[in-house]
C-alpha cells in the first residue's frame, strides 16, 4: 500500500525509514524531508488555536504527481510519514488513519523498550516486522 | 449572452410598452426575500428578468428539460377604467389568457390595472363595483394578490409612487414564487436523470450542461457559492467516473474523453463562459483537457466572484495534478511536451490571476507550489527539447518544439490592453532557444525559492536550490551549483539523514573538483569515503581521490577538517599510572574510531592540552573553552550550542539556592516542629562533575541525567524523619522544547586551537575500525591540563576533532611537584629521658626522587645522644650514642617515604620536680634548603625528693624517689654517701633500708629510703654536707615498652643544713596546788623547760677559741588558742642559756573550757640584741646579714626546723568541765 514509512525524531532526525522494494529510495527520503515542513506548519497551526490539539493525525501533507505524503505527529513530535503512490485511489483517508495508528503503537512498543534510548535510530526487529505487514495491508 | 428568466406580457401591450423600462431597470433595484422548498436556508435575491409578449407557442406543456429560455411568469395589463367597458371587451380577452395558462397548468400570473384618480373617485358610493373588483371577483378566486391595481405611473406625486413599489413588491415576491416553483421542477428531473447514470445511454456531457444550467441560475442570481456548488458536484462525479473506469468500469460516454489531445491550450481564466468549448461539450467531441479547463475555469470565475482568490490558488495544483493522473488513467494519447505545456500554462495563468489581486500574502502559501510545479514543467519541457545546458538542440528537438507550440493554440490574452507578456508567450520565448529557456527556468526557480522561503518551507525552498544546483553543474558554473548545496548539506547533516547528505556531498565533490578547492575537495572526499551509507567502491574510489588530493597540498598553511564521522574521537585514557610529576613523561591512549575504508598513516596526532593555572584561572579558561566553542559552531547555531553548557553550570548555580530556600521554606510551611535540612554537601559536590557531564552528553538531551540532590528532613528532635532525592528544578528541566532545529549540530568553520602544550605522536597508521594511538608528552608546567582538540595530520591535511566532540569523559591531567620534606618523629609512645628509645627520621620524596647515598645530618643539643639504628645484617656495628649524626639514604622513590629509626638517650640529671627536659635537633641535608631545628621533649620517669626527720637529737634522712610515667622503672642499689671525704667523720650514715632491695616506681607509686644520721654533737657549729644519692634504675621490661635497656645510674646531690638538734622543749600543764585535775576556769600552770642539747663539755671548756658559741639569747613565745586558753602575765620572754643547759619558766594559764585540750605551743627564736656589734656572722651555715642601720632594733630570727625538738608537741591535757559556782564566781 504504502511506498516509504518514514518515523522521524523530535529533532527532525530520522530514525527509521522503510522504502519498498524497487522504489527511488533517495527520491523518498527527499519527500519525507520536504514533508517536515508541512508537518512543522501545521503542527504551529494546531498549537495556535485552542482546543482539541489531541488529532494527531495530519492528513495529506503534500501530493506530487507519483506520490502523496500523509503526516502524523505524536505528542512528543515525533513524527510519522507514510507515503503513497498518487495513483493509488483504493486508499482512503481512514484507511491512512488507521496506518498511522498502528505505527504509532508500534512505535510507543520499541520505546518501552527500557535498552532503546529515545531519539536513537530504531534498529528492531519487531518494528521491522510490523512495518512490513503494515505496509503489506494487513 | 443573455440569459435572464423569462417573463411574458399580454393585453395592452402599448401599455405595457410605456412601463416596460420602469419595470426592468425597477425589478432589481431592491432584494427580495427566496424563501426555498425543502429546508434550504432562504436567501436574498436581487431580480432581472427579460419580457417578452404572451404567445401559445412559448408554453411548453411537457417537463422542462431547460429552464433558461423559458418563460416562468406571465402577466396581463389593462388600464379599463370603466366596469362596462371592461364587461364588454377587456373580460373576454382576460378569460382566453387565463384560460391558455390554465391549459398548460400554469399558476404564476399576474395581472395589473392601470387606474388614474378620477375612475376611482367616482365609484365611491357603491363598494366592489371598480373593475379591479370585477377582475378580483371573475380571476382571482383564490389569489386576489394576483390582481394589482396600478395609479398612475407616470405621475410622480408620492401616492402614485408608493403603488409602484408596491406593484414592484409584489412582482418580485410573485416572481420568486414562480422562479422557485420552475426551479424544483427542474431539479427534480435533474436528479431524475442523474438516477440514470448507470444506464447505458446516458451522457455525462449532456447531464453536465443540464446541471450547469443549474448553476447558471444561481449565477444569475448572484448566488456564486450555490452555482460552485453544482460545478463541484460535476467535478467530482467525474473524477468518481474516471476513478471507477480505473478499476474496470468504464461506461461508453467516457471514451468521448479518451480520444487523443492533439492540443493542449492553457488555462484561461475569464469571468464569460467559453462557448465553444460549451458547444463541443454539447456535440460530445470535447477532449479532456478541454473539459477540465473549462470546469476549473467555470469555478475560478465563481471564486473569484467570491472573493476567494486564494481558494483559486489552493485548488490549482490539485486541478493540475488530478487531471494529469486522469490523462494517465484514461490513457489519453497526447504528445510528449504536451502536458508539460498544458501545466505550465495553466500555472502561469492562475499564479498571473492571483498576481493581480494584490494579496500575495494570503495566497502564498498555495503559489509556492504552483511556481514550482510550473519550474519542474518546464524542466521537462527543457529536457525534452534539449534547452537544458550542456546539451545540444537535434532538430528532432526542434521539431518537437514547433509541433508543441502548434498545440498550444490561439494566446487568449492576444487582444488585452495593456499588452503583457501573456504566460503563452513566454513559454514560446522559453522554448525559443537555450537562453531564454535559461533565463526563464532562472527566473521561475527564483520565484519558487523565494515564495518558499517565504512561507517558510525551507527545505522544500533548499530542495529545488538543489535541483537548481545540478542545473548550474550543467552550466559550468560550479560556484554557485556549491552555494545550494552547502546550504542543503547544512540541514541534512544538523537533522541526520545520512542518506541525503551523502548524496548531496557526492554532487559537492564534483563541484569542489570542478573549482579546484582543494581544501573542501579533500574535506568532503574524506567524509564520502568515512559514509555509512555508501557502497564499498565508491567509498574506496573517493579514498583514493582523497590521497591523490592529499598528495597535492603540499605548501600553504594546512588544510583542516572536521574529523566527525570519519575519525570518530573516541575516548582519551591516561597510561601513566601514578601521579604526574613535573617534567614527567605523560602517556594517554587515544581510541580513534576510523570509518575510512582503507589504512591511513598520519604523520602526527596531536592533542592539544589547556593548562589551568590554579582556581581563578580554570574559570576564565572555561570561559574561553567556552567561547572557542561558539565560535566553532559557528553560523546560527551558536545560540542552541551555548545554551545547554551555560544552563548546565546556572543549573547548578540555581540549585543550591532552591535547596536552602526550599529548606528555609520547608521547615517554615511544614510545621515548627519539623525542621529539613537539604545536604547542602552533596549538590556541592556533584556541581562539577554534573557539568562535565552536560558537556559530554550535549549531543542528544535525551540521555542527559537529571540534577538530583539529596534531601533530608529532620523531625525536631534531630531524628531523622524522611529521606528522598529531590529534583530541584524539574519545572526547568522537564519543560518541553520545540523541536525546532537539528540534533546533529555541524561544525563548518573549524578553528586550530594554538595551544602550547600537546600530546603527540609520530607516523601512526590508522587501520579502518577502532585504532588505539599511544601520545606522549613531556609536563613542563605544575597545574591541571584539560585536553582539548584532537588533530590527526595526514601531511599537509589535518583532521580536528573539537574539544566538545571527543567522547568519553573529558581527560585532565594534574601535574604535581612537591618538595622534599624530612620529620623527626617519636617512636610510640612518650619519650622519656635517661632511657634510650627509639625515634623515626621520616624522610617524604615528594615529587622527585632521592638518589642513593644523599646524606641527611642531624645534630642535637647537649644532653641528648643518638645513634643510628643499626639494621639486622650489620648489628655489630652499633655505634656508640652521639650528638651528630649522619644518615645515608636509600634510594626513594617519588610521593614515597624512608624513614630511619634512631636510638636516643637523654641524659637523666637530678629530677627536682616533674618539669619536662628539652632539647633540640637541627637536621641539615642537601634536600632541603633550610636548617630544620626540631624541637622533642623528654619527660623524666621519675624524681627524687629528700626529707631529714628529727627524733630528739637522732635524724634520720629521707629520700623519695616518685614516678611520673605509667612505665614501671626498677630501682635497686641506692646508695647516699657524703662527698667530702673529709666530712666522713662528721656525718655517719647508716642505711635503714635493705640494700639489696629492688623497688619499682610508676606514676602512682613512690618509693623510700631512708639512712640514719649520726652526727658528731661533738663538734662545733653544723657545716654543710653535701650528700651524693645515686640508683640503679632500669625500664621494667613490657611487652608494648621500650626495648632493653641496660641499668642506668641516677644520681642527685643535695646539701644538708642545721642537721643538729640545739634545743629541746618540754612544756607541761599542772593543776595548781590543792587540786589533783585541771579544771578549765582554774588557773593552771604551764611549765616549760628548755635544754640546750649540744657537747657536753664542762662549761670551761666552751670559751675555747675557734668555736662559735651558741646562742645565747633565746625568745621563747607561748602561742595558745584563746578560745582554750587563757595565759595569764607575759606570754613570751627573752632567756639567755648561758653556764646552764637547763632553763625552766612557769607561767599561768587558764584552760577556758573543758576536753582534751591540746597543749598551748612554744616557739624558739633566736634573739639579737639590738646592740649587736657584729653586722654579719655565720650562723648554722646561713649568712645572716645585720644592717647597721637596723641593728638599733633587735630581732627575731627564726630557727630552722630540726633545729628545735620539741617533746609535747601535740600532747594534750585533760581539763575538767568548770563547776557552776565557780564560773559564777570567776564572773564576779
Amino acid at each position: 500500500m504504502a511506498v516509504c514509512v518514514a518515523v522521524i525524531g523530535k529533532e527532525n532526525s530520522p530514525l527509521y525509514v522503510w522504502v519498498g522494494s524497487g522504489r527511488e529510495e533517495l527520491h523518498l527520503h527527499y519527500l519525507a524531508h520536504t514533508g517536515l515542513d508541512v508537518i512543522q506548519e501545521k503542527v504551529a497551526a494546531v498549537s495556535k488555536t485552542p482546543g482539541d490539539t489531541r488529532e494527531l493525525y495530519l492528513g495529506l501533507l503534500y501530493a506530487s504527481e507519483e506520490y502523496k505524503v500523509f503526516g502524523y505527529t505524536t505528542n512528543t513530535r515525533v513524527k510519522f510519514v507514510i507515503i503513497t503512490d498518487a495513483a493509488n485511489t483504493t486508499l482512503r483517508d481512514n484507511e491512512i488513519r488507521m496506518m498511522f495508528r498502528r505505527l504509532h503503537n508500534m512505535y510507543t512498543n520499541v520505546v518501552c523498550n527500557p535498552f532503546y534510548i529515545p531519539g536513537e535510530q530504531i534498529t528492531s526487529r519487531e518494528f521491522d516486522r510490523g512495518v512490513a505487514a503494515l505496509v503489506a495491508g494487513n | 449572452m443573455n440569459r435572464r428568466p423569462i417573463v411574458t406580457y399580454a393585453g395592452d401591450n402599448s401599455l405595457f410598452s410605456g412601463l416596460q423600462t420602469g419595470l426592468v431597470t425597477g425589478l432589481p433595484q431592491e432584494s427580495v426575500e427566496w424563501r426555498r422548498s425543502y429546508g434550504r436556508p432562504s436567501r436574498c435575491v436581487h431580480v432581472e428578468v427579460d419580457f417578452v409578449p404572451f404567445s401559445e407557442e412559448c408554453l411548453v406543456k411537457e417537463t422542462p428539460r431547460t429552464i433558461l429560455g423559458q418563460p416562468i411568469f406571465h402577466t396581463y395589463w389593462t388600464d379599463c377604467s370603466d366596469v362596462e367597458a371592461y364587461k364588454n371587451t377587456t373580460r373576454d380577452s382576460l378569460q382566453s389568457w387565463a384560460l391558455a395558462l390554465k391549459q398548460h397548468g400554469i399558476t404564476d400570473w399576474m395581472v395589473v390595472l392601470l387606474e388614474t384618480p378620477d375612475t376611482r373617485k367616482g365609484n365611491k358610493l357603491l363598494p366592489r363595483t371598480t373593475v379591479l373588483d370585477k377582475i378580483k371577483n371573475d380571476f382571482g378566486s383564490k389569489q386576489p394578490e394576483r390582481c394589482v391595481s396600478l395609479v398612475d405611473p407616470l405621475k410622480t406625486d408620492s401616492r402614485s409612487l408608493e403603488s409602484w413599489q408596491t406593484l414592484l413588491t409584489k412582482m418580485r415576491h410573485l416572481l420568486m414564487v414562480a422562479y422557485n416553483r420552475a426551479l424544483n421542477r427542474f431539479e427534480e428531473s435533474m436528479r431524475a436523470e442523474r438516477e440514470r447514470r448507470t444506464e447505458k445511454s446516458w451522457s455525462f456531457c449532456w447531464y453536465f450542461l443540464l446541471q450547469e444550467e443549474l448553476a447558471h441560475v444561481f449565477q444569475l442570481l448572484a448566488l456564486y457559492d450555490e452555482a460552485l456548488v453544482q460545478y463541484d458536484e460535476l467535478d467530482a462525479l467525474f473524477t468518481q467516473f474516471v476513478v471507477n473506469s480505473a478499476a474496470g468500469d468504464s461506461p461508453r460516454w467516457l471514451s468521448t474523453f479518451s480520444q487523443p489531445c492533439e492540443r493542449w491550450e492553457g488555462l484561461h481564466l475569464t469571468p464569460e463562459l467559453d462557448t465553444t468549448v460549451q458547444a463541443k461539450i454539447r456535440s460530445k467531441e470535447v477532449t479532456l483537457l478541454e473539459f477540465r479547463n473549462y470546469l476549473f475555469q467555470r469555478q475560478c470565475a465563481l471564486l473569484m466572484h467570491l472573493n476567494k482568490p486564494w481558494e483559486v490558488a489552493s485548488r490549482a495544483l490539485t486541478f493540475l495534478q488530478n487531471t494529469v493522473g486522469e490523462l494517465n488513467i484514461l490513457e489519453v494519447n497526447v504528445a510528449p511536451g504536451g502536458v508539460a505545456c498544458w501545466g505550465v500554462l495553466s500555472c502561469l495563468e492562475v499564479t498571473d490571476a492571483l498576481h493581480r489581486y494584490h494579496t500575495t500574502d494570503a495566497h502564498a502559501l498555495h503559489t509556492a507550489p504552483l511556481w514550482a510545479y510550473a519550474r519542474d514543467k518546464l524542466q521537462e519541457l527543457g529536457m525534452l527539447c534539449g534547452l537544458m545546458p550542456g546539451s545540444a538542440t537535434s532538430s528532432a528537438q526542434l521539431h518537437t518544439v514547433i509541433s508543441l507550440v502548434c498545440g498550444m493554440g490561439n494566446d487568449p490574452h492576444s487582444h488585452e490592453e495593456p499588452p503583457r507578456e501573456s504566460p503563452m508567450t513566454r513559454l514560446k520565448d522559453s522554448l525559443s532557444s537555450p537562453q531564454a529557456f535559461k533565463k526563464h527556468f532562472l527566473e521561475l526557480s527564483e520565484v519558487a525559492i523565494s515564495t518558499y522561503k517565504h512561507i517558510g518551507r525551507i527545505r522544500s525552498a533548499r530542495l529545488i536550490g538543489r535541483d537548481l544546483a545540478s542545473f548550474y553543474m550543467a552550466q559550468g558554473e560550479p560556484q554557485k551549483a556549491a552555494t545550494f548545496l552547502t546550504d542543503q548539506l547544512t540541514v541534512f547533516l544538523e537533522e541526520g539523514w545520512q542518506l541525503l547528505a551523502t548524496q548531496t556531498q557526492l554532487q559537492l565533490a564534483e563541484c569542489y573538483l570542478a573549482t579546484s578547492d582543494l581544501e573542501r575537495y579533500v574535506r568532503t572526499c574524506a567524509q564520502l569515503a568515512g559514509s555509512c551509507v555508501l557502497g564499498n567502491e565508491l567509498r574506496d574510489q573517493h579514498f583514493n581521490k582523497m590521497m591523490e588530493a592529499v598528495e597535492g597540498v603540499k605548501e600553504g598553511l594546512p588544510v583542516l577538517i572536521p574529523s566527525e564521522r570519519i575519525l570518530e574521537v573516541g575516548s582519551l585514557n591516561l597510561v601513566s599510572e601514578g601521579r604526574i610529576i613535573l617534567g614527567a613523561e605523560v602517556e594517554v591512549e587515544l581510541s580513534v574510531l576510523s570509518k575510512l575504508p582503507q589504512d591511513i598513516c598520519c604523520t602526527s596526532v596531536h592533542v592539544s592540552l589547556h593548562h589551568w593555572d590554579d582556581e581563578n584561572e580554570s574559570i576564565s579558561g572555561r570561559r574561553t573553552a567556552e567561547s572557542e566553542a561558539k565560535s566553532q559552531q559557528g553560523g546560527g547555531k551558536t545560540q542552541n550550542a551555548a545554551t545547554p553548557h551555560s544552563s548546565g553550570s546556572s543549573t547548578v548555580d540555581t540549585e543550591h539556592s532552591t535547596s536552602s530556600t526550599s529548606s528555609s521554606t520547608s521547615s517554615s510551611t511544614t510545621s515548627s516542629n519539623s525542621t529539613s535540612t537539604s545536604s547542602s554537601s552533596s549538590s556541592s559536590s556533584s556541581g562539577p562533575s554534573e557539568s562535565s557531564e552536560a558537556e559530554g552528553s550535549r549531543m542528544n538531551p535525551m540521555i542527559q541525567s537529571l540534577p538530583m540532590t539529596l534531601h533530608l528532613e529532620y523531625k525536631q528532635d534531630k531524628s531523622l524523619s524522611s529521606a528522598s532525592v529531590t529534583c530541584p528544578n524539574s519545572h526547568k528541566v522537564l519543560r518541553r522544547r520545540d523541536s525546532q532545529g537539528g540534533l546533529y549540530k555541524v561544525d563548518r568553520n573549524i578553528v586550530k586551537e594554538e595551544q602550547k602544550d600537546s600530546l603527540s605522536a609520530k607516523d601512526v597508521i590508522i587501520r579502518p575500525g577502532p585504532n588505539t594511538i599511544v601520545l606522549h608528552t613531556k609536563v613542563e608546567k605544575k597545574g591541571k591540563y584539560s585536553a582539548s582538540q584532537v588533530v590527526l595530520a595526514l601531511e599537509q591535511v589535518e583532521f580536528v576533532c573539537g574539544r566538545w566532540s571527543v567522547g568519553g569523559p573529558p581527560l585532565t591531567l594534574e601535574v604535581v611537584s612537591e618538595s622534599p620534606r624530612i620529620c623527626l618523629g617519636k617512636g610510640s609512645r612518650d619519650l622519656l629521658a635517661g632511657v634510650t628509645q627509639e625515634m623515626v627520621l621520616t624522610v617524604h620524596s615528594g615529587s622527585c626522587s632521592i638518589s642513593k647515598g644523599t646524606v641527611v645530618k642531624l645534630r642535637s643539643s647537649r644532653g641528648l645522644t643518638m645513634r643510628r639504628q643499626a639494621k639486622e645484617e650489620e648489628e655489630e656495628k652499633e655505634g656508640s650514642l652521639e650528638r651528630e649524626v649522619e644518615i645515608q639514604l636509600s634510594e626513594v622513590a617519588p610521593f614515597s617515604s624512608v624513614s630511619s629509626p634512631l636510638t636516643v638517650l637523654a641524659e637523666l640529671g637530678p629530677q627536682r620536680d616533674a618539669a619536662t627536659i628539652e632539647h633540640m635537633v637541627s637536621i641539615s641535608s642537601t634536600l632541603v634548603e633550610q636548617r630544620q631545628d626540631v624541637d622533642v621533649h623528654f619527660i623524666p620517669p621519675f624524681m627524687s625528693s629528700h626529707k631529714l626527720h628529727t627524733a630528739n637529737t637522732s635524724k634520720f634522712l629521707q629520700m623519695t624517689v616518685t614516678g611520673l610515667v605509667g612505665h614501671p622503672m626498677e630501682l635497686t642499689q641506692a646508695t647516699l654517701k657524703v662527698l667530702d671525704p673529709h666530712q666522713e667523720q662528721q656525718v655517719q650514715l647508716k642505711a635503714l633500708h635493705p640494700t639489696s632491695q629492688a623497688l619499682v616506681v610508676c606514676s602512682d607509686q613512690a618509693a623510700s629510703y631512708m639512712w640514719e644520721l649520726e652526727v658528731d654533737h661533738q663538734q662545733e657549729g653544723t657545716p654543710v654536707v653535701k650528700l651524693e644519692f645515686s640508683v640503679m634504675y632500669q625500664p621494667q621490661e613490657l611487652p608494648d615498652g621500650p626495648g632493653p635497656n641496660p641499668p642506668r645510674i641516677y644520681t642527685s646531690t643535695l646539701d644538708l643544713h642545721d642537721y643538729k638538734t640545739l634545743y629541746t622543749i618540754r612544756a607541761r600543764v599542772e593543776p595548781s596546788k590543792g587540786s589533783e585535775l585541771c579544771r578549765a576556769g582554774n588557773m593552771c600552770h604551764l611549765h616549760i623547760v628548755l635544754q640546750q642539747v649540744g657537747p657536753t663539755s664542762p662549761p670551761g671548756s666552751r670559751a675555747e677559741p675557734g668555736t662559735t658559741p651558741h646562742q645565747h639569747s633565746i625568745m621563747y613565745e607561748v602561742l595558745a588558742d584563746q578560745t582554750m586558753w587563757a595565759v595569764c602575765g607575759r606570754t613570751a620572754g627573752v632567756l639567755t642559756l648561758e653556764g646552764a643547759v637547763r632553763q625552766c619558766v612557769t607561767m599561768d594559764v587558764m584552760p577556758l573550757a573543758g576536753g582534751f585540750l591540746p597543749l598551748p605551743s612554744v616557739r624558739l627564736s633566736k634573739y639579737i640584741p639590738a646592740d649587736s656589734k657584729h653586722n654579719t656572722s655565720r650562723e648554722g651555715g646561713r649568712k645572716v646579714e645585720h644592717v647597721g642601720s637596723a641593728s638599733s632594733v633587735p630581732r627575731l630570727q627564726p630557727f630552722s626546723p630540726g633545729q628545735v625538738y620539741n617533746f609535747s608537741k601535740a600532747q594534750q591535757v585533760h581539763v575538767l568541765p568548770a563547776s557552776n559556782t565557780l564560773q559564777a564566781d570567776s564572773l564576779t
